[in-house]
């Protein structure tokens, strides 16, 4: 990658990082893998258990309805973080006065700690006074007031608007920068062909700015797949035991809680390989869309 | 055509007034909530405080463990952001500046390495620190939090110390410079720019973490600052107005920070986003 010549110090240089990494990364991502197909419990020696592990995770219904949650989540996650913040970002494109104003703001969120915001969101999700309700008497829409984080079927999704709603103001911001790569020309072309402003955003806008967009797509999923904070702070993967379980938080529970390393193991394995292939899949079919464009 | 950009242009800035009010608001809300009292807060909606008390805080100052959890993030933030600094330095400037196979080689590993979700390793890494009787040490977990953000620190800075022409460096190695004072005198000066972001993502990153702070440092001496605050959403669930001012004092930092850098912050994200 350089163009100076090699000698033995620079090795040392680079020593550091690489042990730092392979130590606290790379070592315990093997081990976690080689436990997967054992029953390890922490502490005493562990057999070899073959896949049954995974045998007995596949047919865990608590296992298989959180997997079912994330693809629900990095949807969801897809369309707000990423949907939402490239609409924000095309309406912005033009730049205004006090654009900068407006990116501090919208960025806000994303710089607030997890624990912070589900503790405010705590309070705004109360039954009586959180101003989420308040709101919606106020709208007239009054019957659709819940005790949102403890009723079953909405406490997952009242989880995952607070991540969701952190991360738009992080890709406004990326589609923002990509989208100000776009050679003014082009839109001024369009618009002397009477373009109207949905014709600009899909002909011109996303396929310039396509490559970055499928990189937030993949962040965003990404993120999904992998989140455990925001479940574990507001409602340990309940109410009811499991109403809001993923796989993160189900992982934790076997090894934390059970001393199941060797079962754990084997969840975390199953997530990291599906994060690969959906990664994989949704790279291969958004480039292929792109080629048929 | 007029009236159609008129309208346009409405609707554009009452769709950014809804962001802007969707963005600001829980900060606020909490913020005046904080100098209310609880009574105050299950009576009435407000976003004006009745009145400025300093109640809330004053609780909180005297139940010392936010107040020591605040030091705890300071010092294991701080250390990070400095470990994190000198190691991702100098691999960066092996990586950028030097032509051998190791460094192609590690670059790669750590560009791979993004996809092993932290959730696979939380088991092992917490035997790993158990193993090396780090367990509830502040220095194990600045040690796994500085592995943390050795990846993107290093794509950040490699990509700024690219941008140095590679002129400057050859005109030193022939004048004489040994690797170290290239190091010292010409790349990190030329890097500082880099160097800052990735201080200020570090920053951010490392402070406001949660999972593995809650994991190894269930201590209350030793915890961070927002493990320190979920502990307080379970013991202070029913004081809204206590519960409003601890996390204020937890915000306090990190938007002070925020303010005084957002430009530069928002700046590198979109580029490092951009070119990476």
């Amino acid at each position: 990658m350089g163009s100076l010549r090699f000698n033995k110090k620079v090795v040392l240089y680079l020593l550091p990082a690489l042990i730092l990494y392979c130590l606290f990364h790379i070592y315990p991502f093997i081990q976690t893998i080689y436990y997967s197909f054992t029953n390890w419990d922490g502490f005493t020696g562990a057999s070899w258990l073959g896949i049954k592990n995974f045998k007995e995770i596949i047919n865990d219904e608590v296992y298989i309805t959180a997997v079912g949650r994330i693809f629900i989540w990095a949807l969801l996650a897809v369309v707000f973080k990423v949907g939402l913040a490239l609409v924000i970002a095309y309406v912005l494109r033009k730049g205004m006065r006090g654009i900068r104003f407006f990116r501090t703001v919208v960025f806000l969120p994303y710089v607030i700690s997890a624990s912070a915001m589900c503790l405010m969101f705590t309070i705004m999700y109360d039954k009586e006074i959180g101003p989420i309700n308040l709101l919606l008497k106020g709208l007239g829409l009054g019957k659709y007031v819940k005790y949102w984080l403890a009723d079953t079927t909405t406490a997952f999704y009242a989880v995952i608007l607070i991540p969701i709603y952190q991360a738009i103001g992080y890709f406004f911001v990326i589609l923002f920068g990509a989208m100000q790569d776009v050679s003014e020309d082009l839109y001024e072309a369009a618009k002397l062909d009477g373009a109207s402003p949905l014709v600009e955003f899909t002909k011109i806008t996303v396929p310039c700015i396509w490559p970055t967009l499928v990189v937030c797509i993949i962040l965003a999923i990404n993120g999904a797949f992998q989140n455990f904070d925001y479940i574990f702070i507001m409602t340990g993967g309940g109410p009811g035991g499991h109403a809001s379980e993923v796989p993160a938080t189900y992982m934790y529970k076997a090894i934390f809680q059970s001393n199941q390393y060797g079962y754990g193991s084997s969840a975390a394995v199953i997530l990291f390989i599906l994060t690969l292939i959906v990664t994989r899949l949704v790279r291969f079919g958004l480039d292929k869309f792109n080629r048929t464009e | 055509m007029r009236v159609k950009n008129g309208i346009y242009g409405l609707c554009k800035y009452i769709f950014l007034i809804l962001i802007t009010i969707a963005s600001l608001f829980p900060v606020i809300y909490t913020g005046v909530n904080s100098f209310r009292t609880n009574m105050q807060i299950m009576n009435t909606f407000s976003l004006f405080p009745e009145q400025f008390n300093f109640e809330n805080y004053a609780k909180i100052f005297r139940s010392s463990t936010l107040l020591s959890s605040f030091g705890n993030s300071v010092i294991i933030t701080g250390l990070t952001i400095l470990f994190t600094a000198f190691v991702t330095m100098a691999a960066s400037y092996a990586i950028s500046c030097f032509n051998f196979k190791l460094a192609g080689w590690t670059y790669s590993l750590f560009a791979a390495g993004i996809f092993i979700p932290s959730a696979t390793t939380m088991g092992m890494v917490y035997k790993l620190l158990q193993s090396m009787h780090l367990l509830g040490s502040r220095f194990g977990v600045i040690l796994l939090y500085t592995a943390g953000r050795i990846p993107i620190s290093i794509f950040l800075l490699v990509s700024f110390m690219q941008a140095i022409p590679n002129s400057v460096k050859e005109a030193a190695v022939i004048d004489g410079c040994s690797t170290w004072r290239l190091f010292v005198s010409i790349i990190w000066p030329l890097s500082k720019n880099g160097l800052v972001i990735v201080s200020i993502l570090t920053f951010i990153n490392v402070w406001n973490e949660y999972i593995w702070a809650m994991i190894l440092l269930p201590s209350a001496s030793k915890r961070t600052l927002t493990v320190a605050l979920a502990f307080f959403k379970s013991e202070f669930y029913t004081d809204y107005g206590l519960l409003s001012a601890g996390v204020m004092v937890g915000l306090v930092p990190i938007i002070i920070v925020y303010l005084l850098m957002s430009d530069r912050i928002i700046n590198g994200i979109a580029t490092g986003a951009v070119k990476g």
